[in-house]
Formats: structure tokens, sequence, C-alpha cells
């Protein structure tokens, strides 16, 4: 059976979630789009048993002091991919911050926290207790590395499989 | 509460069987049913109360028709209710269409309004394109299929002018921008329908959030690579299409329609649907009727409404121009045959210079011939347009040549110069070096072979030989046997006095000595001697008489005559008289007798 979904990556500015579905996907449009419209789209097919699942990725360029997130992207996502980066932890506050708002848009949806940038492990801000904090709130967090492929391939698998726990 | 013992009305009969229960039966029947049958009574008349039944249906219509609903898709209570729905409609228009024009007024404005937007454009569309095939032969060949077949031009001449392909179709959810269907066209260079569906809506959403435009605008066309993409979006989904070459904005239309038809095929999977596009596959035959291929006939674009119009311009131009030019034509061909007639002219070609407004003539024109400028301002032609080519040369028309003679001879005023075949005739008075060199130049002249000056005199000549002739008219007549001048004599010798005068001044003029000889005559009777002496004294005495009046006495000689040279004749005195007298003879200069 084939499912088609929408998927969101949501994080703040350059933390790598373009990075991270590159490694993966092609794309027809032009970087051009993600600073223009503020987003671009990238599909991302995932198999499970006889399951194919086409996951849509709106990358939306990350929010900082000079662009907001463009909220009405997020209508009709199944899901999304919070991104953060390990090497700045006011990424991981943004991502805080961000989800809150997400949720306040589009209501409780499937989410996985992606924190990036795992290779640079020297530079790493994040700590532990942070991380189990987030596990805390009943987050599902990932340690991604979109350089060498780290675990972004599970990130998503488990996004896939929240989003199925919720609408099967 | 009813009475066990009676019955209270007819509706009993069932729970009251017939006389012949045993009353015993009936009794055990009362104890054992007594309460149900309380029950009973009370659940039939409730039953048989329409108002009660009512009232119970009211409290869960509402609950049943929303369970109906849920239960899937089923027209069976849509099949059920629209009759009734239609006609309530109906009546409610036909009682107060206030009503329901109020609660539409909401809906209808903007349906309206989209419509009629979307009319317009469509319309504007098929003038354009009417413009354009108006005027062509294309355009011409369409409207006689269109009356062959039957149909309307403008769907001929759309028909025709489709020269587009429609490559991909996408049905896509509109919350989602999920693709649920695609139909590609063969052979067409797919986009991956995937991601040109959430990136159409993607587009749609910034479009909206960025040109703050409300919830009904949307994006309609964007570009990708050398494709057109259209979209449509209705309340559910929207359709798009890639569109290679340029599609009229009809088809607009089309899509339009297919998205009203797949709203109601898929109307509840569209509201229900979370990931699995599989419910769509049965749109796959819809969209790929949108998969429309054509291609114009002819390689060359129409020709455009401009390109008509300028054409059509140029032809009415040329067509004036060449009037104007034919009109202008015929004039300067009347200007050559008129030159033609003129004398001094050989027109040997005439004819207007390729690709300008100039008129060339070209020929021989004898320089003495009149001047063709003058020739064509008066054929009200513009001098500036002409371009003469005539050589010159000597015509031997006889009005030329006597032209040539009037130029060369230079003759004085009273000569008149005539040409008759070669031949100068010179009349009038002329002094006498012009005379004397006349012939020399004359003959030098082309076209004059010799000269006549017969009828040439020296300046007053004429006068002299008038006044000649007078002077010969004039007697002085005498006595019979006498010489004395008669006193009745005085007036014809005052006349004789003033033509002599006369004759001497003009001879001098003419460089030339008076000689005037007085002549004697007699009458018959007496001698011979005698007559001739007489007749000697005579005109002596008249001589001596006209001397004496102031004339040179040298110009005269006298001769006695007699009656040699007889005057008249003798047969009466009168006769006689006239014999008796003196008369004049100029013996020179004698001009008019000699050249």
């Amino acid at each position: 059976m084939l499912i088609k979904r929408k998927i969101c990556m949501v994080g703040a500015f350059a933390v790598g979630k373009t990075s991270m579905v590159r490694r993966f996907v092609e794309s027809i449009f032009s970087e051009q789009y993600l600073s223009t419209v503020k987003v671009t789209i990238e599909k991302k097919t995932i198999r499970r048993g006889e399951d194919e699942f086409v996951l849509m990725l709106w990358d939306m360029a990350g929010e900082d002091a000079f662009q907001s997130l463009q909220m009405s992207y997020l209508a009709g996502a199944a899901g999304y991919l919070l991104v953060a980066d390990g090497t700045r932890r006011a990424t991981l506050e943004k991502a805080l911050e961000l989800q809150g708002r997400v949720q306040q848009t589009i209501g409780s949806t499937p989410f996985v926290a992606a924190i990036n940038k795992n290779d640079l492990a020297a530079d790493w801000e994040v700590t532990e207790e942070m991380e189990q904090g987030l596990r805390g709130r009943g987050w599902t967090v990932f340690r991604t590395s979109a350089k060498t492929g780290e675990g972004v391939e599970e990130a998503f698998q488990a996004l896939n499989l929240a989003m199925l726990g919720r609408k099967p | 509460m009813p009475d066990p013992s009676a019955p209270p009305d007819s509706g009993h009969h069932r729970l009251r069987p017939p006389e012949e229960e045993e009353p015993a039966l009936s009794e055990l029947r009362e104890i054992l049913f007594h309460e149900e049958r309380d029950e009973l009574l009370a659940l039939r008349e409730r039953v048989h109360d329409p108002a009660q039944r009512a009232r119970d249906v009211s409290e869960v219509l509402p609950d049943a028709v929303h369970l109906r609903g849920e239960s899937g898709p089923d027209e069976s209570l849509t099949e059920a209710l629209r009759p009734t729905v239609e006609r309530t409609l109906k009546e409610s228009v036909q009682r107060d269409p206030q009503v329901l024009a109020e609660a539409l007024f909401p809906a209808m404005g903007p349906a309206i309004r989209r419509a009629i937007t979307e009319y317009f454009r469509t319309l504007v569309q098929a003038f354009d394109q009417a413009m354009q095939h108006s005027f062509s032969i294309q355009g011409i060949r369409w409207r006689i299929e269109a009356m062959r077949t039957g149909r309307p031009f403008s769907e001929v001449a759309l028909l025709h002018s489709l020269m587009f392909r429609i490559e991909q179709v996408f049905l896509i959810h509109r919350k989602t921008g999920l693709l649920l269907c695609q139909a590609v066209a063969p052979d067409a260079k797919v986009l991956d329908p995937d991601l040109v569906s959430s990136m159409l809506s993607a587009l749609q959403d910034f479009a909206r959030d960025s040109f703050d435009a409300s919830k009904t605008d949307t994006l309609q066309n964007f570009k990708v690579g050398e494709l057109d993409v259209w979209a449509e979006q209705g309340p559910q989904a929207l359709i798009a299409v890639a569109i290679r070459g340029e599609a009229p904005q009809n088809f607009r239309l089309k899509m339009v329609e297919m998205l009203e038809r797949l709203h109601f095929q898929f109307g509840h999977a569209l509201d229900e649907f979370s990931g699995d596009p599989g419910r769509f596959a049965a749109a796959h035959d819809l969209l790929s009727e949108a998969l429309v291929t054509q291609r114009r006939e002819h390689s060359l674009p129409p020709p455009r409404p401009y390109f008509v119009r300028g054409l059509l311009a140029a032809v009415l131009l040329g067509g004036a121009w060449l009037i104007y030019q034919g009109v202008q034509d015929w004039r300067w061909s009347r200007l050559v045959d008129r030159l033609r007639e003129q004398p001094g002219y050989v027109i040997t070609s005439s004819g207007r210079e390729s690709f300008t407004r100039y008129y060339a003539i070209r020929g021989l024109r004898d320089p003495q011939a009149a001047d063709p400028f003058v020739l064509l301002q008066k054929a009200g032609l513009n001098p500036a347009l002409a371009d003469f080519q005539l050589s010159p040369y000597y015509s031997l028309d006889d009005a030329m040549v006597r032209k040539r003679a009037e130029a060369a001879l230079a003759p004085p005023p009273g000569v008149t110069l005539n040409v008759e075949s070669g031949v100068l005739h010179v009349r009038g008075e002329a002094p006498a070096e012009w005379e004397r060199e006349l012939a020399g130049r004359a003959l030098m002249l082309a076209g004059i072979n010799s000269v006549d000056t017969s009828g040439l005199l020296l300046p007053g000549q004429s006068d002299f030989v008038r006044r000649r002739g007078q002077l010969g008219g004039v007697r002085i007549l005498f006595g019979v046997g006498s010489a004395e001048i008669r006193p009745d004599q005085r007036a014809a010798l005052e006349s004789a006095a003033e033509l002599l005068k006369s004759l001497d001044e003009l001879s001098q003029q003419m460089g030339a000595e008076l000689s005037v000889e007085a002549v004697g005559h007699t009458d018959r009777s007496g001698p011979d001697a005698a007559n001739l002496r007489l007749s000697q004294n005579r005109a002596e005495r008249v001589i001596q008489s006209l001397a004496r009046g102031g004339l040179r006495a040298e110009i005269f000689g006298a001769r006695g005559a007699g009656f040699n040279e007889p005057l008249a004749g003798e047969s009466n005195e009168a006769e006689r008289q006239l014999n008796r007298a003196v008369t004049f003879r100029i013996l020179a200069p004698k001009p008019g007798t000699q050249p």
C-alpha cells in the first residue's frame, strides 16, 4: 500500500535541515525557492514491509532574527522533524519555542527531534541532561549527522512510525 | 387510568377477545397480565396518537440522519429527501423569493463575480483570436468549415489554433498539497508529480501570504523549465496541468469543469483523505481527458491582427496610389501628345521611370520651339517631376524656320518675314544697310534656300511712290495761246509745290537727288513750231513760279512737247483745255521699279 505524507522540517537558522534531506533526495527546485518562497520541497520514500511511504518534505527556511517561520506552510502536515544544532545550545531553545508554536498552529501532531551535527562532538554544547529533559517531555530525540548520515534514516523512520501510531 | 372492567373503546378488541372466552380464563388473564396490559394500552395509545409520534420522531431524527451520513457514501437518504427539498425550495421561491435571495446573497455575490470575470477573460481571449483569424485566408477557410459543419466559428478556430500539449494533469489534495492522482501524456518528459504538487501548494500559500490576497484568490500559473503549469483550485482539491506551448485561455474553463466533476465524484474521499491516494485511482480516466495534444496545421504563425490591418492599409494605399498614378500617367501622356503636335519637337519615347514619380520625355527639340515647362504648367503638371531629355536640332518646319530667321536676322519694326517651302519672303521698309546684309545672312540659316525682297522698301520709299503718283495727276491749265499762270490755277500750283517739296525731302532721305521734268503741252490749233515754243514757255513759267515759291530751281528741267504728247482728245473745248497744260514727271530717283 502506498501512503503519502506531508512532513515539515522545522528548526532555527543553519541547523542543517536542508543538508539532512539532501543526503537522500533529489529536488527539481532550485535553492532560490528557499530564499524567496521560504520553502523548498523534497521527497523521500521509505519502505516498511509491504507498505511504501512517500514523505513530502517541506524544507522550511530556518527562523532567525531576520526571518520568521512561515506558519501557513504547516497546514496539512502529518508530522514534522524538529531540528536543532548540537553545537549551538540556542538552537535547542529555539526548537522548544518552535514546537510550541507549531502545536498551537496545527494542533498536536507527531514529531521527532533531531539534534544535528553529531560529527562535531568536540564543539558539542547540548548536555545529556538537556536531552533527558526533552525525553522526559515525551519527545523522541535523535542525534544525527547530516554529514555522515548517522541517525538521519532512523529519525525519519521513527517519525513515520509515530505518524502511523496516530493514523494507522 | 383505564378501567379494566369496562371496555373503554373499540381498540380493546384483541386484548378482550370475543364472548366465547371463558370467564375464568378471562379472570386468570386479568390476574396474570394486569400490569403488562396497562403498559400495552399505554403504548398503543402512544402509537396511535399522531402528536405523540411526531414528538418521538423529532427527538431522534437529527441523530438518525447523522448516523446515516456517517455510515459511508450512500445516496438513498439524499434521493429520498431530494424531491421534497426541491419542492420546498420551489414553493419558497414562488411564495416569497426574497427569503431565499437573502439567504443566498453572501454566496451568490462572489460566485457571480467569479463567473463573470471568467467569462469576460475567455471572451477577450476569444475576441483576440477571432481578430487574428478574421482576416487571414486560414480564417476564411475556418469560417467555411464552421458553416459546413454547423459548429460555431469560435469553436472551429479554437480547435485549429490549439498549438500546445497538455503533458501532465495533477489532482492535488488542497490541505496537504499531496498528489492524489495524475495522468501523463505518452512520451512526455515527466516532472516528479509529488514534488510539483507540493511545490504548487507551497507557492499558493506563499502567494496568498505575500500578496495579502483573499482566500479565494489563487496562484494560477507558474513555470517549471519550459513548461507552463496552470492551476485551478476548488474547495478541497486543485487541478494542475503542465503545458508545453501556448494553450488558449478557454482551456481554463475545461479545468474548472473537471474540478467540479471531481469534487462531485470524490467529495467524501477528499474530505477524509489521510495519505492513501488509492481511492483516487478512479479519477485517472477523467484526468486523462485533459491530455489534449493539438498541433497547428501550418508551421507559420497566423498573421497578427496588426499585420493584417497593416496589410489592408497597404493594399488600400497601394490602390489609391495606383489610381493617382493612372490619372497622372494619363495627364502626362496628353502633354506628350501636345508636344508632338508642337512644331520643333520630335518625341521619340516617353514614360514613367521605374519605381519613381518622375516622368521621362526623350527626343529632339528645336531651340526656337515653345518652352516645354510653359506647356507643362499649362497642363497643371508638376515641373519638378519632369525629366526632359531633349537634344537640340534644327527643324525644317516653315514656322520654325521663320522663327529662326526672326531670331537671327532681327528684322526692324514694320518688316515681316514669312517662309514658304524654303523661300524667305521679306516685306516692309528696312534701312538700306539691313537690306544689303539680308540675303547673305538669311541664306546661312538652315531651311532657307532663297530670299524674296520684292516686298522690301527703303524707309520713305513708299511715301515717295505715293506722292509721285499724286504729283502725276496734277495739271496746271493755261488759256488759248497763253503762257501766263491763270489765277484759277494757283491752287493746283500750290498742291504741286507741296508734293514736290516733300518728294525733294524724301529723296534726300533716300540719299538721292530729285530730278523733275515739267512738261508743257498745247492743243492742236496753230502751227507746230509755234506750239512747241508756247509749250516750252508754259513749262518754264511754271518752274519759275515754283522756284519763286521756295523750291530749288536746280531740280527742275523744262520741256515743251507741243501737241506731240496730247493729254486728251480734241473732240470738244473741254478736252482741248486739258491739253493746254503743264504736267510733272519724276526722272530720279525711281524707287519701286528697281531693286
